[in-house]
């Protein structure tokens, strides 16, 4: 991995993580076999079919993971053949990663508090903090954004809609 | 059908549906000028405001914004040389040494009404298409049905950006998603971790998430970007009406090209428009100014990516496959107003399919006139800073979700996909399959299992009706000659690296 400054040390924050991409490819291809383990088990678990004609709740199921495991080991193998440089390489470039973790976690934040904070409130504060963690740093824009998305949320939704919000 | 297609010109005595018409082609302009966001996104973030709003007036905004997107990304590649859309990106390859040899207005002009007119020819081949087809989908058993949407799939796998294997693991997840929730047949939950799954993934939620959330993330990596300035509008003078009559063989070509090609899911509109360039530069009298500022080049782009419009609609109506991620995400909005595209669209709702047709005809003028009109501002709209774009997306975003069942819900699920989404582009995983699989899915099991309930328990069902058999080869052809062409690229490179292999 290697990180380069964007700006040449205007804003030291402002840079990339590269990663191999067949690394990333092969951590994906083992979640998703993990998770297709579970998938299986679960399918293997379901009731089986009242008839002979019918393949029951789990037999659909366990024919997508058959297929999708198959795909996923393809996509495994073959990153291995990349990262073995049997083939060509690729990278991921991760832009800004401390920014996009932030606004990453700000929208689980916007989601776990909207019930409590309110639509308004939520919205306003929300839409404020993901504008300043994305590198906006001109207040009334920041500002003029909130306020103007909460006014056209009010006016859409609640006026024109009747959508009722906590 | 005329009894119909006048029903649906009727729908244009409301004045809701012109405000949706209006609303759809600023909004699809809107967006189509941003580059980074498309169509998708743009019928993604609408569905939130189409609730509780009838099924005509919902699906004449859509429509406008999907075809006003598709044009959008036109005038910043010609302005600014910066596509809005992938689909531009051939507009840019003449339009932008147009601009800069002072015919930018020109090539806004020639590329604004061969758009409409891609559109206006494009919706007359829909017409005479999409319902014969329709009929003849009616007499489709399970069997055909398990098949048709297998190539649906495969298809969108085969074309799908980046390497077919990826999209096959995202075809699985989309399938697997797509199991979550009651078994229809038996009653039985399966994967349903809360009872709120029951019902299956909200796929309003799971749309907003991997098509909009996801994209505040990519937002927030560009960052607040340098101000691009525009080329004048030159040319708008200059340029006589009789320059875009001798056009008429490319826009025809383009046009008729951009509609085949877009009713083969998974397709779109960007292949339309590189083929279509491609054929036009192949025809022309004078194939060395492409590239360096060819107003055929503009016409033949443009033509083809607004006619592919049409051509994915032709799939969704008739047979309920949606042929590109849009109308996947307009399969969504449709079926949240309990409406379930297919060939039992046009006995049991004609006015959804032939409002459509009307409103792209009646849309072509209004959308030739709003590009028009408004050129120089949607040139400015892709100087809207990034992190309020990010902003405004992530608010519509939160409480579209919460809108769509009024619980809290649905937010979790968008907020899930949408950091999902991320993370899978960043593999580059496309999204079009999942999205194309969790809607596909339940009729695609429901098929299946159907058919072999019919055939009792026999597999002989997916080999003894002809229509199956072609099209499950061309399923399994859809994945096969990526598959082969990557091995054949390989081995060049292999054989170019050293030539003794």
């Amino acid at each position: 991995m290697e990180n380069e400054a964007l700006n040449k040390g205007e804003e030291p924050v402002q840079g990339y993580v590269r990663i191999p991409l067949s690394i990333l490819e092969i951590a994906t291809g083992l979640i998703v076999l993990a998770i297709l383990s579970w998938y299986v088990v679960e399918a293997y678990h379901l009731p089986k079919p009242f008839n002979s004609t019918d393949v029951g709740a789990g037999g659909f199921p366990l024919l997508v993971a058959f297929g999708t495991g198959i795909a996923t080991l393809s996509m495994i193998g073959l990153a291995v053949a990349r990262h073995m440089g049997k083939m060509g390489k690729a990278d991921s470039r991760w832009r800004r990663p401390l920014f996009v973790l932030t606004v990453a976690l700000l929208l689980v934040g916007q989601a776990v508090t909207f019930e409590t904070l309110g639509v308004y409130l939520c919205t306003a504060l929300f839409s404020a903090a993901i504008m300043v963690a994305a590198g906006e740093r001109r207040i009334l824009h920041v500002l003029g954004v909130s306020i103007g998305l909460v006014a056209f949320i009010y006016v859409v939704f609640a006026l024109a809609l009747n959508v009722v919000f906590p | 059908m005329i009894e119909n297609l006048l029903s649906g010109f009727s729908a244009f005595g409301d004045p809701l549906v012109w405000l949706s018409l209006i609303f759809g082609s600023l909004v699809g302009y809107l967006i189509g000028a941003i580059p980074g966001l498309g169509p998708s996104l743009g019928v993604a973030l609408l569905i939130p405001f189409t609730y509780g709003l009838d099924p005509v007036v919902s699906i004449v905004g859509l429509v406008a914004l999907y075809a006003a997107a598709e044009y959008g990304g036109a005038i910043t590649a010609i302005l600014i040389n910066s596509p809005g859309t992938s689909a531009a990106v051939a507009t840019a390859w003449d339009g932008y040494p147009l601009s800069q040899q002072g015919k930018a207005g020109e090539a806004l002009l020639v590329s604004i009404v061969t758009s409409g007119i891609g559109i206006f020819i494009s919706a007359l081949f829909l017409l005479f298409t999409a319902v014969p087809l329709s009929e003849f989908a009616l007499r489709f058993g399970p069997g055909e049905y398990f098949a048709l949407a297998l190539v649906g799939l495969s298809l969108v796998v085969g074309l799908a950006e980046g390497s077919v294997v990826k999209g096959a693991v995202a075809m699985g997840i989309g399938l697997a998603l797509a199991t979550v929730g009651l078994d229809t047949q038996t009653g039985t939950p399966r994967f349903a971790a809360s009872v709120e799954l029951f019902e299956g993934l909200p796929l309003v939620p799971v749309l907003l998430g991997l098509y909009a959330l996801s994209e505040v993330l990519f937002l927030v990596e560009e960052g607040v970007t340098a101000k691009i300035k525009s080329a004048p509008l030159g040319g708008w003078r200059t340029w006589n009406w009789k320059g875009l009559w001798s056009l008429n063989g490319v826009v025809f070509r383009s046009s008729v090209l951009g509609y085949i090609i877009g009713i083969i899911p998974g397709a779109g509109a960007s292949i339309a428009s590189f083929i279509a360039y491609a054929v036009a530069k192949k025809t022309s009298k004078t194939p060395e100014r492409f590239g360096k500022g060819s107003i055929e080049g503009v016409a033949a782009s443009e033509a083809a990516n607004n006619a592919a419009v049409s051509g994915a609609m032709a799939p969704l109506l008739a047979l309920g496959i949606p042929g590109s991620p849009t109308t996947a995400v307009m399969i969504g909005a449709l079926m949240i107003q309990g409406i379930q595209p297919g060939p039992l669209l046009f006995s049991r709702n004609p006015e959804i399919p032939y409002t459509i047709f009307a409103s792209l005809w009646i849309g072509v003028p209004v959308m030739v006139f709003i590009g028009l009109a408004g050129a120089r501002a949607w040139a400015h709209v892709a100087n809207i800073p990034g992190p309020a774009i990010a902003a405004i997306v992530a608010g519509i975003c939160l409480v579209g979700a919460y809108a769509s069942e009024g619980t809290m819900f649905p937010v979790y699920v968008m907020t899930a996909f949408g950091i999902l989404g991320y993370l899978l582009r960043k593999v580059r995983v496309p999204l079009a399959p999942i999205i194309l699989a969790l809607v596909l899915g339940e009729m695609m099991e429901t098929n299946f299992r159907r058919a072999l309930i019919t055939s009792h328990g026999s597999l002989e069902i997916f080999y003894t009706s002809p229509l199956t058999v072609a099209l499950l080869l061309t399923a399994i052809l859809a994945f096969a000659l990526p598959a082969v062409g990557f091995i054949r690229k390989r081995r060049r490179a292999a054989m170019a690296a050293d030539p003794s292999v």
